[in-house]
């Protein structure tokens, strides 16, 4: 018996030393001409931040991020990128605007004010400020390794 | 005699310390042209245009500050800075930096 709690501890500690260590990070969206909060989802280097029942997570929130050391040892701690997608309130919830479905066009634009590369070592609150999307354009939806293809 | 010299190495180590730990905390007049755009530092609001503003570095000279401005009607304006990268004082020894503000497109 005490083998085996040794033992399941030892796993314990070498999956937590695997892991990379999170770090808290508030992101928060707002609007540049009202600088009221806008519920946006997160994307953390392309996926999609969801809570226990599979819904996107809306800004302002927390999320917990971990940084892989760069194998190189060039940096300190290796980039995350950070994308906020402005979403729309269906029902009084809130969802990603999809142009298939009918839904009226994101009311902020996804552009490059709405990405951002941060670092383990860059402030715990990270604001995004968005533009209105006055033209009602359409936009992709944040996926990993793309970069921002209208708008920016 | 070795204990003196154990007494005057321990102390330049805590000079040292103190030193390294030290909070380093920079005062900059932020403008914004046009004016009247808000002032977010870290990404909280910290104030209007015009204003003298802190930056903070605690203990971490490269960590960067994040400066950002919002205006009406014009693109966000911002800047990240480490502490070496922060403007330098100017011949009355203010720190001051104007950002321009594009209008939105």
């Amino acid at each position: 018996m005490l083998r085996l709690a040794w033992g399941l501890s030892l796993a314990l500690l070498v999956a937590a030393c695997g892991a990379p260590p999170l770090d808290l990070f508030n992101i928060k969206a707002i609007s540049s001409d009202s600088q009221e909060p806008v519920p946006c989802a997160v994307f953390v280097d392309g996926e999609r931040q969801d809570d226990l029942s599979g819904q996107p997570l809306a800004t302002p929130v927390s999320i917990a991020i971990g940084f892989r050391p760069d194998p190189t040892g060039v940096h300190e701690s290796a980039g995350v990128k950070i994308s906020v997608f402005p979403m729309i309130s269906v029902d009084g919830k809130w969802k990603l605007p999809s142009e298939a479905t009918g839904d009226p066009a994101p009311g902020f634009r996804f552009d490059r004010h709405a990405e951002r590369l941060i670092r383990r070592s860059d402030a715990r609150t990270q604001l995004f400020i968005l533009l209105p999307n006055g033209d009602g354009r359409w936009y992709e939806l944040p996926s990993r390794g793309a970069s921002i293809s209208a708008g920016s | 005699m070795a204990s003196n010299r154990v007494r005057a190495a321990g102390a330049l180590l805590v000079a040292a310390l103190a030193a390294g730990c030290s909070s380093s905390d920079v005062a900059i007049v932020i403008k914004s042209d046009p004016p009247g755009a808000t002032v977010y530092i870290d990404g909280e609001r910290a104030g209007e245009d015009g204003g003298t503003f802190a930056l903070h570095y605690g203990s971490d000279p490269r960590r960067k500050v994040h400066v950002q401005l919002c205006l009406r009607g014009r693109e966000p304006a911002e800047a990240m800075w480490e502490l070496v990268e922060v403007p330098s004082p100017d011949g009355r020894g203010v720190r001051e930096k104007t950002f321009k503000l594009e209008r939105v497109r």
